[in-house]
């Protein structure tokens, strides 16, 4: 960046180049990130940040754009304007190694043409941060087994991971994001496929890891019921943040409709600014008074 | 070789023939040449059964025939040596390899699908440049069986180049690979570029294919590439295990279709194929017996 002043040119440095590199006290944070795909836009002027430690559950209807921001967050797709930052970087392959980050499909079933077992498939989950030989390392064998044993299927470990049932694939599948211990753990939809016995054993697996290291997680659903348990605040999404509160604000007919029953009520639908993005504010009047109308100066 | 017997009631193994047979070095390379071919296609067709992509086999050896033909048309009018002839070839048979890998990347078709539009295109466009040209079909149309007993010693050295080709992807891209025919977004999530393996896989796959088919011919590296494969994921649920049931029982069809080929009068190459095809359906008859030790056990409630 180059300034003139008369005939010199100074260089002028950034402030951020010349300040030593401080690092983010967020575990995931969105600045004005905004999502298009071709036609239309998916995500608009989304503004908010997840604290470390955190269960955020986001609810909203289909086609709110959940997946996308899960994506978007994970580093699978780049926004269009605005920032996302995962502990101060932003997110890509190499940082998705690194920290690690678990990511969580929605439900799709394992092919019944690839052979693994369900012990393969939930170690499967530590080969990112290994290294190029086939074999695996001991402590990943043995986290391995802990979490099958958490997840109920130590018995299963040697069959054919295709041939279980839906909610216990998507057990497999929250266990092999979990084994390699993940900073943040991304979960799109993952609760769908699950029963209230799966529900609860995902539940008691996710505030185990919680208890042994800081575990940061976000869970997107339809059904804010099925995630409620294990979250620490709520968010409502549909194309853009309606509202983010903490859990205990979350009353069972704001579940029913999120959408229309917010919570929090913030200017214009969004967050005024960053820094009271956690403010509660008033309910806003259902029925507001009718705009004022212009005055007219030629009467 | 009295495992024969039942199969082959009439068979008697002649080991002196055998012996002086194998002694003969005219008779070592093709061998050796065959058993190094079996053994990089059995170690890639655990792969291509999973990745639904049988008729890799077929396909590469129609843009094979495709390429030999575009070559020999119009690369010694301009000059060339026999060496740029197999040159042009080769790339032309990896551009449609990665031309494969595209459409069915794309999302398009199934890997068989993108084979099959492949397919037809080589083989219309190797009907058209060899109409007319008949030293030019007589030439391919040995490629299709093979000719086993011309393999030279360079051959030999590009089979063994496939082998190390095939065993290091197999060794050090077993886990990228291995995951991403299991759960390909996963994958990506991991780390890994689906892309990349994906392309890299079809890639390999096809140079493999391309050398194997001027030693060995198209049919027997179809078969190599699709049924020791095929059989091993009937016998086991495991890829380790797969990929050396798929090897052994590469070679054990090469050295029971010798064994045959040297007792029987009989046309070489086919044999081979028999016998693979022979351990197949085997395979098949057995399979409940051989499966039922990878199954659930009864008293858990598999489904549910």
């Amino acid at each position: 960046m180059v300034h003139e002043y008369g005939r010199r040119s100074i260089p002028v440095r950034r402030e951020s180049e010349t300040l030593p590199r401080i690092r983010a006290p967020h575990a995931v944070d969105l600045q004005n990130v905004s999502v298009h795909q071709p036609g239309r836009p998916v995500l608009q002027n989304l503004d908010f940040y997840v604290r470390e430690g955190d269960v955020l559950g986001i609810i909203g209807p289909e086609g709110g754009g959940k997946g996308t921001l899960l994506e978007t967050i994970a580093g699978f797709l780049s926004p269009s304007r605005g920032k996302v930052h995962i502990y101060g970087s932003q997110p890509n392959g190499r940082l998705r190694r690194q920290l690690p980050v678990g990511y969580v499909s929605p439900f799709a079933p394992f092919p019944p043409d690839v052979p693994a077992t369900v012990y393969e498939a939930v170690l499967m989950g530590t080969w990112g941060t290994g290294s190029w030989l086939p074999w695996s390392r001991k402590e990943h064998h043995l986290q391995t087994r802990y979490l099958l044993s958490m997840i109920r299927l130590d018995p299963l470990k040697d069959c054919p991971a295709h041939r279980l049932s839906p909610g216990r694939q998507q057990l497999i599948r929250i266990a092999r994001a979990l084994v390699i211990r993940p900073r943040l753990l991304l979960m799109d939809d993952s609760f769908r496929m699950l029963d209230a016995a799966g529900r609860s054993l995902v539940q008691e697996l996710l505030n185990d890891q919680k208890a042994q290291y800081k575990l940061t997680v976000i869970i997107t659903t339809p059904e804010g019921e099925w995630v409620r348990p294990v979250c620490d605040r709520m968010a409502c999404l549909d194309k853009t943040l309606l509202w983010q509160t903490h859990i205990s604000q979350v009353t069972p007919e704001i579940l029913q409709d999120p959408c229309n029953h917010h919570p929090v009520r913030t200017r214009n639908g969004f967050h005024r600014s960053r820094k009271d993005r956690h403010t509660e504010l008033p309910r806003a009047p259902k029925n507001p008074p009718p705009p004022r109308r212009p005055m007219q100066f030629w009467r | 070789m009295d495992w024969f017997s039942p199969v082959f009631p009439d068979f008697k193994f002649d080991w002196d023939s055998a012996a002086a047979i194998l002694n003969h070095p005219f008779f070592q390379e093709p061998l050796l040449g065959l058993l190094l071919a079996a053994f990089s296609c059995s170690m890639l067709s655990v792969f291509v059964i999973m990745q639904r992509a049988v008729f890799a086999g077929p396909g590469t050896g129609c843009s094979f025939l495709a390429g030999l033909a575009f070559s020999y048309q119009f690369i010694p009018g301009l000059g060339g040596t026999e060496a740029m002839v197999w040159a042009v070839a080769g790339v032309f048979v990896l551009g449609m390899g990665w031309l494969t890998a595209f459409l069915n990347r794309s999302g398009w078709f199934t890997p068989d699908g993108a084979i099959g539009i492949i397919l037809l295109g080589c083989l219309l466009l190797w009907f058209a440049l060899s109409m007319g040209q008949e030293e030019t079909s007589r030439v391919l149309i040995r490629y299709i069986f093979g000719e086993s007993l011309e393999i030279t010693v360079l051959d030999l050295g590009f089979l063994a180049g496939t082998v190390l080709l095939a065993s290091g992807l197999t060794f050090f891209g077993y886990k990228a690979l291995y995951i991403f025919l299991f759960d390909s977004p996963f994958a990506g999530a991991l780390g890994f570029s689906p892309s990349r393996i994906h392309y890299l896989f079809f890639l390999i796959l096809t140079l493999t294919l391309f050398i194997t088919i001027k030693t060995a011919g198209i049919f027997l590296a179809s078969a190599f590439l699709v049924l020791p494969g095929a059989s091993a994921r009937l016998m086991t649920s495991r890829l380790t295990r797969m990929v050396l049931l798929s090897i052994f029982l590469a070679l054990i069809s090469v050295l029971g279709g010798l064994a045959l080929a040297v007792t029987y009068p009989v046309f070489s190459r086919p044999v081979f194929i028999v016998m693979v095809q022979l351990i197949f359906f085997l395979v098949i008859l057995l399979g409940s017996m051989l499966k039922r030790n990878f199954s659930a056990p009864d008293h858990l409630d598999v489904a549910g």
